[in-house]
Order: structure tokens, then sequence, then C-alpha cells
């Protein structure tokens, strides 16, 4: 969803909000394009896309706040939405710290969004996992991971007057190279580029050849060099034993509750 | 929804694709909790969409979009055809498909009372009311009473001919009190820890819960907790309760014979398994008394269904009978690898996900040892544990460790002293080959976990454990204190 057609969406639901009993309101709109392509043994096993469109609404009544969100952007969707914030509102307890809801600053544009990383498409994918396949194979490995894309596009409107869109899109790949024997080597890539192609996909190397970290690897597989290093892409590379690949069973990126 | 779903079908196999199938997904959720006394939130929120998975070119492709419409259709469809087509250029190896019937059916779970109809303040107050119990005792410092509903709504069609449609509605509650001492946080939670009891039921599984009724023991459980000695450390004889026993089984036995982990499919992200696919008829998994099943129609489970997410039918399959491997949860596609028709355990999360194999209700079978006092009766000592805290375990599911909320030592066939953050560690073979008591049906209960985390993208599946308290003999307990 382009970044107008978001701001707008966000705008009419706080309107809609504020019809259904809200004394303040608060949209949020995150619009997801997202694609990904797992490999195992050597080949794509999987590989997958999605669209998706959240609208998540904050009613605001003195110092209580409720919540809904929905991914129906019809008017009576999105009314039902209004109306669920606004009754678990009512029925939150007041908070004393709530600072109200933010009012609108003077601020540039953000646009975090990559053409190059916008048209990677399922060929493009096919192809960096065929560049990080080929590196394992060729040393006798056998290479597992996964290389995504996604191009978000967030906006954000209260009944204050606060309405800004920001699209972001970003790259990720991931390696593990098992050797038949034993030991592994893991390398991992992202990037949030806002010109250019994505990373390069990450170096895998044999254990046999083992380096002491990371830091040296060459700088051409560090990141991407001439773009300001808040915005390049990473790597990162570490070497574990076979045996002690251990893990706690919490999963990277999720919150409260465990993943079993 | 029949025209819809035809015309997805229709576009992806003029596009190329030598198979197709697409899910139509309506999830509808709430939660709401209590914390402390006072409401700490009521969140709710719905999805709806659709996926296409497609073969092309003998390779997988899947897309899907928020966007039922009929144009939809035929863009994603496209869509999950060019990226099967750029699948194929990397190392295919063709899929090849079990054989499954086509079916044309309806299934519906359980459900007395629609959650959703049940007015918030009736959620509320029966939250408060557990949750003011649980206050009532003086040493208690954090108190949480939770509770939330899900209802799914979902249609599939395939290529093959099946059109289904399934609904189900998923009610969730539990209460936890912690106590602290000396800056340790002692929970004690009460039906499950980590959200409570999980039941694909409706508004009745809550009510018959009980949960101010069981608030002030579980608040006095914790406060007696902060008072306990440590879990003393040594080898002993364990008896595990039955939640926590099931999640010993969801994590030793469940994703270990996870057929795409054992063909290596998760290798870089959850992980692989011990299991080998060599291993059926031969492997001992555990002591002669060890049954596991695999079981997608016990009534009111979070892993049941009538239909899995590639129109297989919901059945029951033994995994471990008398203490030997004997079969895999698998898909269409990882069963042909061991010559079986698919035992229907393929589910995806939601309609943006493509399935991967899921556990069912995955259960450890009843014994023949009476109630959990018998067995009790019958150890002149040990330690009973109970209510899971933590877990961990590597990624082939081999050497584990994990944490109870709570410890009674067994002393000449009694419970005795409670004791504090009992733990304890094994390697899954060795652990199950030691189980040499397991209670009766009458103590089998099935416990669901909405918390599997598998994939990537990242899935969150809800599955279900079936267990009777059990025993274990020589267990290295109260690790690393």
């Amino acid at each position: 969803m382009d970044p107008l057609r978001a701001r707008k969406l966000a705008l009419g639901t706080v309107e809609t909000a504020l019809a259904c009993g809200a004394a303040e309101a608060e949209a949020i709109v995150l619009s997801t394009s997202s694609a990904l392509t797992r490999f195992a043994d050597n080949r794509i096993h999987q590989n997958v896309s999605g669209e998706d469109t959240v609208v998540s609404v904050r009613a605001v009544l003195g110092h209580r706040t409720g919540v809904a969100s929905t991914n129906r952007a019809d008017a009576s969707s999105l009314r039902a939405c209004c109306i669920s914030a606004v009754d678990a509102a009512r029925r939150a307890p007041e908070d004393p710290h709530f600072p109200g809801l933010p009012a609108p600053e003077a601020v540039v544009t953000p646009d975090r969004a990559a053409p190059a990383t916008r048209s990677f498409g399922p060929e493009q994918r096919a192809e960096a996992v065929r560049a990080i396949v080929a590196q394992s194979s060729a040393r006798g490995l056998s290479a597992a991971g996964q290389v995504s894309v996604s191009d978000d596009t967030t906006a954000v409107a209260n009944s204050l007057g606060v309405e800004i869109a920001m699209p972001v899109t970003s790259f990720h790949a991931t390696v593990l190279s098992t050797a038949p024997a034993s030991g592994s080597g893991r390398a991992r890539a992202a990037g949030g580029a806002r010109a250019g192609a994505p990373p390069p996909p990450p170096a895998t190397r044999d254990r046999s050849r083992p380096r002491p970290s990371a830091t040296a690897l060459p700088p051409s597989r560090r990141g991407r060099p001439g773009l300001p290093r808040s915005i390049r892409g990473s790597t990162r590379s570490f070497w574990l034993p076979k045996r002690s690949r251990t893990w706690s069973g919490c999963w990277p990126g999720t919150a409260a509750r465990r993943r079993r | 929804m029949r025209q819809f779903t035809a015309s997805c079908l229709d576009a992806a196999l003029s596009a190329g694709a030598t198979y197709a199938d697409v899910r139509v997904t309506d999830t509808r959720t709430q939660a709401l909790s209590v914390r402390n006394g006072a409401p700490e939130g009521v969140v709710s929120s719905d999805s709806f969409g659709f996926g296409v998975r497609v073969i092309a070119d003998g390779a997988w492709g899947f897309a899907a979009s928020s966007d039922v419409s009929d144009a939809s259709a035929s863009r994603i469809a496209r869509q999950a055809v060019a990226i099967a087509r750029a699948s194929a250029t990397v190392g295919v190896r063709p899929v090849k498909l079990a054989e499954v019937a086509a079916y044309d059916e309806t299934w519906q779970g359980p459900c007395e009372i629609d959650p959703f109809g049940v007015p918030l303040d009736e959620k509320l107050a029966l939250l408060d009311s557990a949750d003011r119990a649980m206050r009532s005792v003086r040493s208690i410092s954090l108190t949480r009473a939770e509770m939330s509903f899900v209802s799914v709504s979902k249609t599939y069609a395939s290529s093959v001919g099946s059109f289904i449609e399934q609904r189900w509605v998923e009610s969730s509650a539990g209460i936890v009190a912690h106590a602290i001492e000396d800056g340790e946080v002692l929970p004690r939670s009460y039906p499950n820890s980590h959200g409570g009891g999980c039941y694909q039921a409706g508004w009745e599984s809550i009510t018959g819960l009980d949960l101010p009724g069981n608030a002030l023991r579980v608040a006095e459980e914790a406060s007696a907790l902060a008072r306990a000695p440590e879990c003393p450390g040594g080898t002993t004889t364990l008896v595990i309760g039955g939640s926590q026993l099931a999640l010993q089984v969801h994590e030793s036995v469940g994703h270990p014979t996870e057929l795409d982990r054992v063909l290596g499919d998760e290798a870089a992200f959850a992980g692989t398994s011990f299991v080998t696919v060599d291993d059926v008829g031969r492997l001992k998994y555990g002591s002669p008394i060890v049954n596991v099943t695999a079981d997608a129609t016990v009534p009111g489970s979070l892993g049941s269904f009538g239909y899995d997410d590639e129109g297989v039918p919901a059945t029951r399959d033994h995994l471990v009978r008398d203490g030997i491997l004997v079969g895999f949860l698998g898909s269409r596609e990882s069963a042909v690898a061991i010559g079986r028709p698919s035992n229907g355990c393929m589910r995806a999360d939601g309609w943006a996900r493509t399935p991967l194999v899921r556990m069912t209700t995955v259960s450890l079978e009843p014994g023949s040892s009476g109630t959990l006092a018998d067995l009790i009766a019958d150890t002149d000592e040990g330690l009973y544990v109970e209510t899971n805290n933590s877990w961990s375990i590597d990624d082939k599911r081999l050497n584990f460790q994990f944490a109870c909320e709570v410890g009674w030592e067994i002393k000449s066939g009694k419970l005795g002293r409670m004791v504090r953050r009992p733990n304890y560690t094994g390697i899954t073979p060795r652990f199950w080959g030691s189980c040499d008591a397991i209670c009766s049906a009458s103590e089998w209960r099935v416990w669901g976990l909405d918390n599997c985390g598998k994939g990537e993208p990242m899935q969150v599946a809800h599955v279900a454990h079936g267990a009777a308290p059990a025993r274990f003999r020589d267990i290295e307990v109260g690790v690393g204190r």
C-alpha cells in the first residue's frame, strides 16, 4: 500500500473511532508485503509470499485506553473494530501516567524503501539461494537457511493532528552449513538499504579452514560499502562445534511468551 | 466460497500448476487479564485472508493475501506458480505427494457456549474474583488472572477435488500467584503455567476450571514456596505430574518425530532430530510401558481437527509402541520418504502461512499404576514435581533440562516437605527408558499448548498432549545449584 493510501486509511479510522465514542483516538496502519525462500540440503523446499494490511486502533477516554485491530478495511469492519477499542477503554483502569496522545511535530518525511529491494522477486531470491548453496556444495557441505525481503508501509494518525507514513524495505539472509561428519558454520546478512540491491549473500566456509572471528572478513563481505553505516547491510559469522549447538528454546524476535 | 476457491484453483492450474490447494481463513481473537486487582487489558483482533499453495515444475510455491476478491484470487494464484517455478531452479527434487482422497465435508469443534457472546463484564468479574482471592494471602507480591479466546473458520479446497469447511473455538484461562523471596520470583499457577489451560471448547471450559475456587490454594502454595528449601541435588526417583509430563512429551517425543525435522528441512532454524528414518522399528525410545500416540480426533483438544491443511482426515497413529519407535508426524510429501500414507499433521497458523508438519495431540498413553496417590505410595524415596517453570533442549531434542514450579520430597511412600525450584535433566531415550510406572486412565488428562513456535516465517501452533503422572528411576535432579 502506498503511503498516501495508508495515511488516508489511518485518518479515516481515527474519525470512525471518534464517531464511536472515543474522546481521542489513534490509528496505526501496517501494510506488509513480504517473501521468504527457505532452503535445506542445498535445495529450495519452501518459497512463500504474503500481503496484509492491519489497522490497529487505540481509543482514549481520559486516562483509559483500549486497543483493537483488524485486517478488514471495509467500513463496517473498521467500525466494529473501533467499537471494540472504545469498549475496551471503558473497562480499562485509569492510568495516571498516561501522557495522552502525541501532538504533531515538524518531521522530515521518512523514506526507508529501496526500489531494488522492492523488485527483488522470486527469481532474484532463487539466484541468491543458488549463490549461497554453491559455496557450501563446492566444499561438500549441506546448506540450510533463508533469503527474505519485505516491503512495509506504516502510517500513524491521531485525533490531535498527527498524520504520517513511512515505507521501509528490508532484506535478510541466513545460512547454516553443515559438514557430513561434524562441524557447522552459520552466517547472517541483514539490510534495510535506502537504495541499490540487497546486501550480498552471507559467506560460508568449511570448518577445516575456520576464521577467528567475523571481523576477519574482508570489508566487501562485512557490509555494503558506500552506504551510511546505519542503513547498510550487516553480516556476522560465527562458528560453533556441532555438539554445542544447544539453545534455550527461546525464539528470536518473540515477546513475552516463550515458544516451545 | 466454493466459487472463490474454484477461481483460485483454476487460475493456478491454468498458469501451469500440477497441484494446487487454497485455504480461506477467518480468525477472531480476544484476550483479557487482571493483574494485582486491576484490569490489565482487553485486546481483540480479527484476521481474514487466503493462501494458495501450488506445485509447478516439481517445486512448491505459496502466495497469500488479505484481499479476498476475485481479482486477487487470480493474481495470487499466478504469483504462487511463479514462485514455484523459481523454486525449481535450485536443486529441485520433484515433489511427490502421498495419495489422498477427495472429500466434500464440514467439521465443527465442540463449543456449548460461544465465549465471544459472553459480556466482557462477566469475564472481567470472574478474573477479578480469582485475582482477589489470591491477593488475600499477604505474602503474595504479584497476581495475574487471564483468559483468551480464538474462533477459526477455515475453508480448504484442492485440485484433488476436496472442499472442506471447518470451524472451532478455543478457550484458555489461568491464574498465577508470585511470591518473592530474597529477590527470587516464585510462581504458582493453575491449571497450568504459561497462560493456563487451553481447550478446544467454549465458555463452559472456563467456568469449569473454577478459577476463584482454586485461587486461595494457589496463593498459599506460592507463599509456602517462599519458605521452602531449595531442591537438593542428586540422582533419585522422579515422579512427574501430568502437565509437566505433557511438555516433556512435546519437547522430547513430539518435536523429534516431526518428519520435516528428521529430513533436515528445519535445520537452519527449529533444528533437526536425533531420530532417523531408519530408526523405525528399531530405536528403543523408552521402556516397554512407554506408548506414545498422535491423535487428531481427541474431543476438546487443541490438537484436534477434521482434516489437516492438506485435506487428510484426522487420524490416530502410534509414534512409540511398547517402547519402540514406530512412526512419525508427517505430511503428504514427507510421508513418501518413509513409504507410508500421510497421517495428517500439516497445519498452518493462519491464512498467510504455508502448512508445516505439526503435532496433533501427542500423548503418553496411560499405564496401569492407579492414581497419583497410589504411585506415590508405591515409591519408597524420591521427588514429585509438577507444573513447568522453564525448559531447555538442544536442537536435536536429545539433551534437556526442565524446571518446575514446585516439588515435594517422597519419603516412605508419602509426600514430605515442599522444595522450591526443582529441576531435572536427562538424555531423551535414556530418560524414557527409565520410566517404570505410569498412572492409569483415571489420571490421564489432555493439556493444551498454544505457543509452539516453528518455521520461517515464524508460525505458532496450538497443539496438545495427554499424560498421566509417571515415575522415572535414577534421574539427576537439582542440577546447576
